[in-house]
């Protein structure tokens, strides 16, 4: 909170007060804090456990392999967290040097804008970056004496690798935290496994949100027989067993990251879609909603740049409980065997190997994922609720 | 009720007919044993057998037709009708889950109406954190977590897998439901423990609604008791969202058997589901989803029920 004469000028903003309210709960902050740093592990994870050194000294010259062995998915992913670091700059700045009435419309265009550089970025780096396998043995090359001198992650081991020699090993000196049962390290699998539970969460809740947004706001806005049988359309939605569905759905296509983020945003934008028309059913009657009508706006204006941010609340908390809710799910269709396909580590799929194929209970291997769940699942439901009581104006006002 | 029944098997039965892949290369395997020839005319057989080869609207309407005889046809993998499977399944999944939701519901309702009158108290703060981390508990890694310390060598408490021991069979009536309930302890434990959380926020949320309103301060300034303002008025009124909650636990109950069921190997809906979707057993997964969605229609007409008797205000006729 920067102390600024043309901020008080501007009074309080909703999102000012919200963030005040939300930043009375220290304990809450903390596990903010805790989501941030999953954040930064998910994105510098292959810095955090390779098997790939950061430099290494091979007959007198240096070596730079971790970073060429970056792929197209890893540059996407410093690609996105640079540029949502970017446009979370430019909200602070915003809120500074932008004029209240207008700012929401350039919020607007600068996601806009964000989103499109992402996705065209990442379509250019899929297509420019080459697939490349580094198979050389780095370690081997140190122990043999080939390469003098070589600086290492923390976590020197790759996810994909396997070694049965190890296979299967409570934790020790060499493997922090185990082996599993083709003798991968289970902590960098943990820390390359947060990228997908991550990723799942966000994408997955933005495409529930979106759908339902778009839904509820068309039914409410509307009313009249086309509220009626879209209402019904929801409710066929929510009586349809989710979890079932989806299994069914994932279990019957091929297993891909992007087809369970789909699969999970387009079953469950049921509360949204509700909670929007909700909104939107008291909006509509509203002065500004018919001024805007009777100017002659297109309709798609009316919807999302003059009803929407009044009715965005409801939706942003139950987007953080969404994506606490997708990072179970996902956990739990890894656990039953339907996530990523198997190289890729994923904290569910760990889970999984728990109990051997001979029925030996293994506890690193349950344990660990099942604290990496609990805690980011937690955290996202604490700040879920704290989010809500901080938007809820009934509780600010008593007591 | 009707429209939404048929909307969920449209969706399921083109998903299952949509996607790549049927039961019967599934259960031909990758082919070799037979030369090509042979192996085609195996399938157009087999194909034609289950009905496959007809197009997929003309499939579903013969489903259709026999599910409004309640005959939901053959299980490809077990080769029994599909509905002695389910009613050999669904006592175990409804036992588990209406055992859950008696417990959710007796250890909720006095927790939400404690926190809501001694808001923001101590028991309020730290129950709500305690009961939002038992919400945020996997309940896989529960399981297994459970199955691993309490089933294995050093404590041997309970048996890891089924709803019965071996020889339950023999057992007199008293010492086999006692064998039961020993066995149910541990799945029905991992299926109650996250709904407190929800359940007990709404119930304090009503609450909350409630003794903040004008009559119960009538009510106290009247000089009537602690306990008759909390119980016959605010709680009173309170109940209402109680009972719809009752409508939106159903599905993901169904949903949480799935896991439950698969870890403690008991052999319910939950694991039917699972095992038709791995081996496309295309009739299965359809009379598990009918039937899972009939259960959940009918949770929510239970609600509405419940509702107008609850409710004066509301009733069935006025509506339209």
């Amino acid at each position: 909170m920067g102390e600024n004469k043309q901020q008080k000028t501007w009074g309080t903003s909703y999102g000012e007060m919200v963030w005040k309210e939300f930043a009375k709960s220290k304990f809450t902050l903390c596990w903010l804090g805790f989501i941030i740093l999953l954040f930064l592990l998910a994105i510098f994870a292959p810095f955090l456990a390779n098997d790939k050194p950061f430099v290494i000294r091979i007959a007198g010259q240096l070596h730079w392999p971790i970073f060429k062995a970056l792929t197209a998915s890893d540059y996407s992913i410093f690609l996105a967290a640079i540029v949502a670091l970017i446009q979370f700059l430019l909200v602070l700045r915003n809120r500074r040097s932008v004029d209240p009435s207008i700012r929401s419309g350039i919020l607007w265009r600068q996601i806009t804008i964000s989103v499109f550089i992402v996705l065209v970025g990442i379509i250019l780096l899929f297509v420019f970056i080459p697939r490349r396998l580094d198979a050389t043995d780095y370690k081997s090359m140190v122990a043999s004496g080939k390469a003098t001198s070589a600086v290492f992650a923390p976590v020197p081991y790759g996810f994909g690798r396997t070694d049965l020699k190890v296979r299967e090993q409570p934790p020790n000196l060499q493997h922090w935290l185990g082996t599993d049962d083709v003798g991968s390290d289970v902590l960098c699998r943990l820390i390359h496994g947060s990228r997908i539970s991550l990723s799942v969460g966000f994408v997955a809740v933005g495409i529930s949100s979106i759908i339902g947004i778009i839904i509820g706001a068309i039914l409410g806005y509307s009313g009249g027989k086309i509220d009626f049988f879209g209402m019904r359309l929801v409710e066929i939605m929510m009586a349809v067993p989710v979890f079932f569905l989806i299994i069914t759905i994932v279990a019957f296509f091929p297993r891909s990251l992007f087809n369970i983020m789909l699969i999970i945003g387009l079953t469950t934008w049921t509360d949204d879609a509700r909670f929007v028309r909700a909104e939107f059913f008291k909006l509509r009657r509203q002065d500004f909603v018919q001024a805007a009508v009777s100017l002659g706006l297109p309709l798609r204006s009316i919807l999302f740049r003059h009803m929407l941010p009044n009715a965005i609340a409801p939706v942003l908390v139950n987007a953080t409980f969404g994506i606490a809710g997708a990072i179970f799910i996902e956990a739990a269709l890894s656990f039953l065997g339907f996530g990523v396909a198997p190289p890729t580590p994923s904290w569910g799929q760990i889970l999984s190997l728990g109990v051997s194929t001979t029925g030996r209970f293994l506890w690193w291997l349950t344990l660990f994922p099942g604290l990496a769940i609990f805690f980011t699942v937690l955290a996202y439901n604490l700040v879920g609720e704290t989010l809500r009581d901080a938007i809820d104006p009934r509780l600010r006002e008593s007591v | 009720m009707i429209p939404t029944l048929l909307g969920i098997t449209i969706v399921v039965f083109a998903i299952s007919r949509m996607a790549p892949g049927d039961p019967v290369s599934l259960s031909m395997g990758p082919g070799g044993m037979m030369d090509a020839q042979r192996a085609a005319d195996v399938r157009a057989a087999r194909m034609k057998l289950y009905g496959l080869d007809k197009p997929v609207y003309v499939q579903y309407a013969i489903w259709l037709g026999r599910v409004a005889r309640l005959d939901f046809a053959d299980s490809i993998k077990h080769h029994r009708p599909v509905i002695d499977l389910i009613k050999e399944r669904l006592p175990v999944t409804l036992t588990l889950n209406l055992i859950s939701f008696v417990i959710i519901y007796a250890i909720s309702i006095p927790m939400g109406i404690l926190s809501a009158v001694g808001r923001k108290k101590f028991l309020d703060r730290v129950g709500s954190v305690m009961l939002l981390m038992l919400w945020s508990l996997p309940s896989m890694w529960v399981g297994q977590m459970l199955i691993g310390y309490l089933c294995g060598p050093p404590l041997n408490w309970f048996s890891p897998a089924g709803l019965s021991s071996n020889d339950a069979e023999q057992f007199p009536f008293f010492q086999w439901l006692a064998d039961r309930l020993w066995h149910l302890v541990l799945p029905v434990f991992c299926l109650t423990y996250a709904g407190f959380a929800y359940l007990t926020k709404q119930v304090r949320a009503g609450m909350l609604d409630n003794l903040r309103a004008d009559y119960v301060r009538t009510a106290r300034a009247k000089g009537l008791s602690n306990w008759a303002v909390i119980f016959h008025h605010a709680f009173r009124n309170s109940v209402i969202p109680i009972i719809t909650i009752l409508a939106t636990l159903l599905p993901a109950m169904f949903g949480g058997s799935v896991i439950i069921e698969r870890i403690f190997s008991v052999s319910g809906m939950g694991l039917l589901a699972f095992e038709a979707v791995t081996t496309r057993d295309y009739n299965v997964v359809m009379g598990v989803a009918t039937i899972a969605g009939v259960l959940n229609l009918f949770g929510l007409l239970m609600a509405d029920i419940a509702y107008a008797m609850v409710d004066p205000r509301i009733s069935f006729e006025s509506a339209v």
